[in-house]
């Protein structure tokens, strides 16, 4: 080795190969043929994997919620777009986590963030479909710890029913321009189930949010088990015109809170 | 030299008895009433570079020494004087003066004869295995240890630039932020309110933004009874959450109020100026002080040398806190991504002592003991209520850190005022254990 390569390169050398022994071997790429919720959504597709991409922290302190980031800037064809994204976390007790179906245009699949839950470390995955029935795939490995100090007591938190229903618009709205929506609703999101799945109470979920622009639909997000409370969901409006917007919480009690604001160019 | 020997310990005569006591990290008590004589060079058996004299570098630098006096180690830090944050909400309280968290380092450079530089670390060439310092020169080291702290992430909260931090300080790194906090609370009108904006998850010390607004509510209290104190959230649950509310309730009434995530407390925009924070649904909250405790990264350093993961911190190797990525180059404290281990000054000295252990194992050609660590945080609700979280951590089979189940617990709920009173006098006591520990300061 002393005769084939200088000093320098073999310090990059074992630089190098030291990073790759500690780099763990990532078996998320083959491993969702394996999960069953994923196989269902796929079926008999090849996802693809460029142009999706879930953003996630490595290591999460807090798994109660946890902030990620969906975002699909990948290729289309002629009239192709995507209509539905669905999140998924395998290790949690259930693995539905949200689904969002994109009903217009107007509605981006980009930059779209919202807050799930994690119950252990695990491998996250990101569906992305288009009305010509491509998919994209997209994973990220999480390692949930609680740490040392964030340890919060649970009778600490404060559970409330389906309330506070909060919507931000930007100031200032220009046609043609994508804008940042937020959204949330007060809600504790309840299980019911335990660590293990099992069913211990009665669920009490968030189960959708639809927004209308002008009558016509925008945008449904469907809830599960794997969001977080107070579901927060984030997204890109690209307006053609002005108009009412419409929001519709509606929860397993079987109870639903309108919102209405008016969107103006 | 009398009082010299009771003040610094003995330097022990066999490193392998060294290793013995301090691999485990955590041997506070055993460093404390040896007597002992300074120690003279002998010449070097391996270079080490120790960037940062905070609370992971001073012990690192000290405890390499007192493994392997032979080996030549230098300490690089800008700061003649170490300020800690912790105790740092005491000062802002008007409970504590600034040299009653000051530190220098004589004990390092006279008692274990570590060269100490007084001057910036620019950037580490992890090839050449050099450092490149702010006075112009370069050192070259065998083993780097980095522990330069957190850095504030500039970019990453609207309005929230260098410039704004003069009108709206973080004070989450000690010193000139401290006192310009203090400054401010000093001057405020009383009837005015005090808001503290605290970040996600993870930051340096979870408990420090509800201890501070604890005793920033103490203090006014007691001058300026018609102010309030509210804390904007970027979490719905934090450190000790129960314990303090409890506190607050019983010893400020509703001087201190919470807003969470869920209740828009995300602070998503700064107007310094006007000592102004928009909330994430828009809220507009105005301040007579302002405190932003912003979301934060690993020191620069930590980038320069190539250690940090797309996160902003450090993935590091458990066993000896070897970096995941640049060999040779050891990173601990606050810079790391060591959870469930908290960002703790008591965490980064325990760190600071499992990566001296590992490099003088190393250059001596040995293998070393599986390391486990403890932590304690101490809050303070008053100079005279503490509460406070501990955990034992340990190596799990995929040698990830773990805290030992059954070993971590919180203060109960509900104790009686004497054992607040008890914890705040152990409060005190870690302080000045750990002090002397790090910097062998006897306060
Ligand atoms: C308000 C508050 C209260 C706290 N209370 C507690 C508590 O009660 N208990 C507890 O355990 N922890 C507490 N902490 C946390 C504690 O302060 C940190 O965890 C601890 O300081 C981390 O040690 P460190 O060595 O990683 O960084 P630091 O102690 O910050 O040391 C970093 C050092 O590196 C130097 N440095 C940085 N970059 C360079 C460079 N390029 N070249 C040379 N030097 C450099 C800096 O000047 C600094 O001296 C508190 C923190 C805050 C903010």
């Amino acid at each position: 080795m002393g005769t084939l390569f200088s000093s320098r390169f073999r310090v990059w050398l074992s630089v190098l190969l030291f990073s790759l022994l500690l780099t763990p071997a990532s078996q998320a790429e083959q491993a969702w043929q394996r999960i069953p919720a994923l196989e269902a959504l796929l079926a008999e597709t090849t996802p693809l994997r460029d142009g999706l991409t879930l953003d996630l922290p490595f290591v999460v302190d807090d798994g109660s919620a946890v902030a990620v980031g969906l975002n699909f800037s990948g290729q289309l064809q002629q009239g192709e777009y995507i209509n539905t994204l669905h999140l998924l976390a395998p290790g949690n007790p259930r693995s539905e986590v949200m689904s969002l179906r994109l009903q217009s245009p107007q509605a981006s699949p980009a930059q779209i963030n919202t807050r799930m839950r994690l119950s252990q470390s695990q491998t996250v995955y990101l569906v992305a479909k288009s009305n010509q029935g491509r998919s994209w795939l997209a994973s990220r490995e999480v390692r949930v710890t609680v740490s040392g100090c964030a340890v919060a007591d649970p009778d600490a938190r404060n559970l409330v029913a389906m309330e506070t229903p909060r919507i931000a618009l930007p100031n200032r709205l220009r046609q043609g321009q994508p804008a940042s929506i937020r959204i949330m609703i007060n809600h504790p999101m309840e299980t019911g189930l335990d660590e293990t799945g099992e069913r211990v109470a009665e669920a009490n979920l968030v189960q959708s949010l639809t927004i209308q622009l002008a009558g016509e639909p925008l945008l449904q997000a469907d809830f599960a088990t794997g969001t977080a409370a107070n579901p927060f969901v984030q997204f890109q409006l690209t307006p053609k015109e002005s108009g009412e917007l419409t929001f519709t919480w509606r929860d397993s009690q079987g109870n639903e809170v309108n919102e209405t604001r008016e969107l103006r160019l | 030299m009398s009082s010299r020997d009771s003040k610094f310990p003995r330097i022990a005569t066999s490193r392998r008895d060294l290793l013995k006591v301090f691999g485990a990290g955590t041997a506070l008590a055993a460093t404390a009433g040896c007597a002992g004589t300074p120690f003279i060079s002998r010449g070097s058996a391996g270079r080490v570079v120790v960037v940062g004299g905070g609370f992971g570098g001073a012990t690192a630098a000290k405890y390499l020494k007192r493994g392997n006096p032979a080996l030549e180690v230098t300490l690089v830090e800008p700061n003649a004087t170490f300020y800690t944050c912790p105790f740092s909400n005491l000062h802002l309280a008007g409970e504590r003066a600034m040299s009653g968290i000051a530190h220098n380092y004589e004990e390092l450079k006279q008692v274990y004869g570590v060269r100490v530089i007084h001057t910036r670390a620019e950037d580490v060439d992890p090839v050449a295995k050099t450092v490149k310092l702010g006075n112009g020169n370069t050192l070259s080291y065998d083993k780097l240890v980095l522990s330069p702290g957190i850095d504030i992430r500039w970019d990453a909260l609207e309005g929230y630039d260098q410039a704004a931090a003069e009108h709206a300080p973080h004070a989450w790194q000690a010193g000139d932020q401290t006192r310009l906090l203090r400054r401010q609370l000093e001057a405020m009108e009383d009837g005015g309110t005090f808001i503290l904006s605290a970040p996600a998850n993870p930051f340096r010390c979870p408990p420090g933004p509800y201890e501070r607004a604890s005793l920033i509510a103490h203090y006014l209290g007691k001058h300026k009874p018609r102010s309030k104190v509210l804390i904007l959230d970027a979490k719905d649950n934090f450190s000790k959450q129960g314990l303090f509310m409890q506190g607050w309730r019983e010893n400020h009434g509703d001087r201190i109020e919470w807003v969470g995530l869920s209740g828009d407390g995300k602070v998503v925009r700064v107007d310094a100026a006007k000592r102004e924070v928009v909330t994430e649904f828009g809220t507009v909250h105005k301040a007579s002080v302002l405190n932003v405790v912003p979301p934060q990264k690993a020191g620069l350093i930590a980038h320069r040398a190539g250690v940090t993961d797309a996160s902003g911190w450090v993935p590091v190797n458990p066993q000896t806190f070897e970096s995941q990525r640049v060999k040779d180059i050891y990173v601990v404290g606050d810079a790391t991504v060591a959870a469930p281990m908290p960002k703790s000054g008591f965490a980064a000295n325990a760190q600071g002592k499992v990566a001296a252990a590992a490099i003088v194992a190393e250059l001596d050609g040995r293998s070393l003991p599986k390391p486990y660590w403890a932590n304690t945080c101490y809050s303070l609700i008053t100079p005279d209520y503490g509460i406070s979280v501990a955990a034992v951590y340990k190596l799990n089979e995929e040698g990830q850190i773990y805290a030992v189940p059954g070993s971590d617990g919180v203060s109960a709920l509900d104790a009686p005022l004497v054992t607040r009173r008890l914890e705040a006098e152990y409060a005190v006591g870690w302080y000045n254990a750990i002090s002397q520990d790090t910097w062998g300061t006897v306060l």
